[in-house]
């Protein structure tokens, strides 16, 4: 057994093209088998085996018949779940001159993917917390933000982009109105400009958003643009909004800004989905009055359960919240990794309640579906991307991290050598 | 430097000096023990026959009656060399950072034919060079083709325009001009790439430093099918794997006696990709002869250094068919070495631009 697996992995090697390119078994057969084999969809196999073929999932059960001359790999104890997707990730964009274009408020015909660096090391500390789908959600100094762009976070360069949907943000309260990280407030001296941003206040970016689509319904009808503040390509591209080719994403931390968010998506009968939602306990009826799907968090292990400002209800306790109304949700870590990462939000939400299947649903399943990724990414069904995690212990577990990741099939972690012992 | 007296014309064959109506020059015959060939080895030598500022023959003919002879004991003939990226005759009026986007500067409007650094460039062996606008805009303006000298010796020539430059690095994201974002960037050069309809030769000069840069440059060249060449990519080893196929070629240098490993070790990596590889050295033939010698003590082989000083920069300036390389038919743009181009020690024998003799070492 050992030797011919050593042959099978050894010529694998051969063939790539340069050393630091993962190996890529295609066409070959790899099994997978550990104690506990979590589907992403509530489903558990235990044991279980995975069986990987060309990228692909091939199948994921409890026993079956394996192929011949499959490559076995035993991970023993180790429990395998689907790789983690993070619908709102804020990672990997270019560090000095990537998203914060200060050219306009509003930018939706721009391209997150335009300003990712995907050699930035962002992505292997991603991997390394066992995230493998990401989508990059808009700079929120922006009001209305360029696409996310969704990508695996390893695997060769030209593989790396996923079709999701188009998805624009709007960012209410403060970092839309000059406080973010990448603003610069206006100066006492001199006058508003492009670098020193406009809107100012809380309703100074609902009135640009109230404009920017009044505008792209005058420019849609009319044909001709009555806003010299925005390009004919921006309002081309909100009209897509409006037409619900392109989906709205709120990105608001304080429930205030999640009501304005209500009344201006009214106004223009637009539908959203809530990120980051910090304070998305105190919206709870009305979210699920209205289904709309939160991407909650992060939430920062060191925010107190007694009182935080976001007052008497704690966002350590939301997820368990939403999933008590049955509102539709996912976890994100946002610009978080490590011990802020995706895996962290979800043993955090475990530990104040949260069912642990649903905890892996949030972190895998949910939010591949809420990006339109589903038919790819989150879930260990026949047909989807081979994207796995094998943990050395109970997922999300403190005690516990991914020794294994394979994206399409391919090793882009391996701490424990499984395949790269039969190279040696 | 080299003692190198002018001969304003070839006085000894060819009669009164050039203010006389145009008229046949005398052809030229000159003997050498090698020639630099299109594979950038050193082959057999001979006479190199040159009429009319273009070369006849090479190794298969005799001197013609009349003509003029030359003899270089232990001579090798290689074809002018080639800088892609100068600033003769002008510095610092080659950079218009008004906007992120100029593409229709044109560098010839900064040209000064008369300027004694083309003439210091054609007698070190530099017979055409690129005026090249600068690194502050996103999208510069347009090269300037120069061949260092006329066909009567007397000034710079304009050839006509070259491609475009472009900066994608950090230098054309100052703080105070938009759009301030790559990504903002990126859409504006998506549009201009597909609406540029100027037809030139070439490629579009590309300055990209990191591995993203480099990655997201040749995305959106390779999408309008634009060929393009990178200026001085030294951080970016991951994306190396990128370039073959999709890059036209590669321009470094000046390397001197500091430059890094890591900058001068970049030659050979791309030779083993496949990817040619050009030098500059803002015209000075000296100094592009000493990037390519450390390039090869850097493991670049010297066959492809030789291309890199000669045919590599004049394909990526789309003048490789008049230029870069001796064949018959070719413009008469040559220079004769003691020896190896690459041998430092080896003195610059003569320097012919368009069958002129620019510089002719003395010998006894």
């Amino acid at each position: 057994m050992i030797p011919a697996l050593c042959a099978l992995v050894l010529a694998a090697a051969d063939a790539a093209p340069a050393a630091s390119a993962p190996q890529r078994l295609r066409g070959d057969v790899i099994v997978l088998q550990a104690a506990e084999v979590h589907v992403g969809d509530g489903t558990v196999f235990k044991p279980g085996l995975v069986i990987v073929q060309d990228g692909k999932l091939v199948a994921a059960g409890q026993s079956m018949p394996l192929p011949a001359g499959a490559n076995v790999i035993d991970c023993g104890s180790a429990t395998i779940t689907p790789g983690l997707v993070d619908a709102a990730c804020q990672l990997g964009t270019s560090a000095l001159f990537g998203a914060a274009e200060q050219g306009s408020e509003v930018i939706p015909q721009l391209d997150m993917w335009d300003a990712l660096d995907l050699y930035s090391r962002d992505f292997e500390q991603l991997v390394a917390d066992g995230v493998t789908t990401v989508f990059v959600t808009g700079e929120a100094s922006s009001v209305i933000s360029a696409k996310g762009a969704a990508l695996k976070t390893g695997g060769p360069i030209a593989d790396r982009r996923l079709p999701a949907k188009p998805i624009v943000k709007l960012t209410l309260g403060p970092e839309s109105s000059g406080r973010g990280a990448s603003n610069r407030g206006p100066s006492r001296f001199g006058g508003v400009s492009y670098s020193t941003r406009r809107p100012t206040t809380r309703m100074g970016s609902a009135w640009v958003f109230r404009k920017a689509m009044h505008d792209s319904i005058a420019f849609r009808d009319a044909g001709r643009a009555s806003n010299e503040d925005l390009e004919p390509d921006a309002m081309r591209a909100l009209a897509d909004v409006l037409a619900g080719k392109t989906a709205l994403r709120v990105q608001a931390r304080e429930a205030l800004d999640f009501f304005t968010a209500v009344k201006l998506a009214d106004e223009f009968g637009l539908s959203f989905s809530y990120e980051y939602a910090t304070e998305a306990a105190q919206c709870l009826d009305l979210l699920a009055a209205r289904k709309i799907p939160v991407i909650f968090g992060p939430v920062r292990s060191s925010d107190s359960i007694f009182e935080g400002f976001e007052g008497a209800m704690p966002a350590l306790e939301t997820p368990r919240l939403l999933a008590a109304k049955g509102i539709h949700f996912c976890l994100t870590a946002s610009d978080g990794s490590g011990e802020g990462g995706l895996g962290r939000q979800a043993g955090l939400a475990i530990r104040f309640g949260l069912d642990r299947a649903q905890a892996l649903r949030s972190v895998t399943s949910d939010p591949a579906q809420m990006v339109g990724l589903d038919g790819r990414v989150g879930r260990l069904v026949p047909g989807l991307d081979a994207d796995l995690v094998v943990w050395n212990g109970a997922p999300f577990d403190d005690t516990a991290k991914p020794v294994l990741v394979l994206i399409q099939g391919r090793p882009v972690l391996d701490l424990q050598g499984k395949f790269r012992k039969e190279n040696s | 430097m080299l003692a190198i007296p002018l001969i304003a014309a070839l006085s000894i064959a060819s009669g009164p000096p050039a203010s006389a109506p145009p008229r046949q020059p005398a052809p030229v015959a000159i003997r050498v023990d090698g020639v630099v060939q299109t594979d950038g080895a050193i082959g057999p030598g001979g006479w190199i026959i040159v009429r009319n500022g273009r070369i006849e023959s090479i190794g298969t003919a005799a001197p013609p009656p009349g003509a003029a002879t030359f003899e270089f004991v232990g001579g090798i003939a290689c074809a002018g060399m080639v800088d892609v990226a100068t600033q003769l005759g002008a510095p610092g009026q080659f950079s218009e950072p008004s906007r992120a986007f100029t593409p229709d500067v044109a560098a010839a409007d900064a040209f000064e034919p008369d300027h004694s650094s083309f003439l210091a460039a054609a007698r070190s062996g530099v017979t055409t060079v690129a005026l090249t606008p600068g690194s502050d805009n996103i999208v510069g303006g347009r090269l300037a083709l120069i061949r260092t000298r006329d066909d009567h010796d007397r000034a710079a020539q304009f050839v006509g325009p070259g491609p475009l430059r472009f900066t994608w690095s950090d230098a054309a994201f100052p703080e105070d001009r938009l759009p301030s974002s790559r990504m903002g960037a990126m859409a504006r050069l998506r549009e201009l790439l597909a609406n540029d309809t100027a037809k030139t030769a070439g490629a579009s000069l590309v300055s990209a430093q990191t591995s993203d840069q480099i990655r997201t440059a040749l995305d959106a060249f390779t999408a309008s099918n634009r060929p393009l060449a990178l200026l001085q990519p030294f951080h970016a080893e991951e994306a190396l794997a990128l370039l073959p196929g999709r890059a036209q070629g590669v321009v470094v240098g000046p390397f001197n006696l500091d430059t890094a490993e890591r900058e001068t070790r970049l030659p050979k990596q791309l030779a083993d990709l496949a990817v040619a590889v050009a030098f500059t050295a803002n015209g000075d033939g000296a100094a592009l002869r000493l990037t390519a010698a450390i390039a090869v003590r850097s493991g670049l082989d010297p066959k492809s250094a030789r291309l890199g000083l000669t045919s590599v920069p004049a394909r990526l300036l789309g003048i490789d068919g008049d230029a870069g390389t001796l064949e018959p038919g070719k413009r008469a743009d040559l220079v004769i070495y003691g020896g190896d181009p690459l041998d430092l020690a080896v003195s610059i024998q003569m320097v012919l631009v368009g069958g002129g003799a620019v510089a002719k070492k003395e010998t006894p």
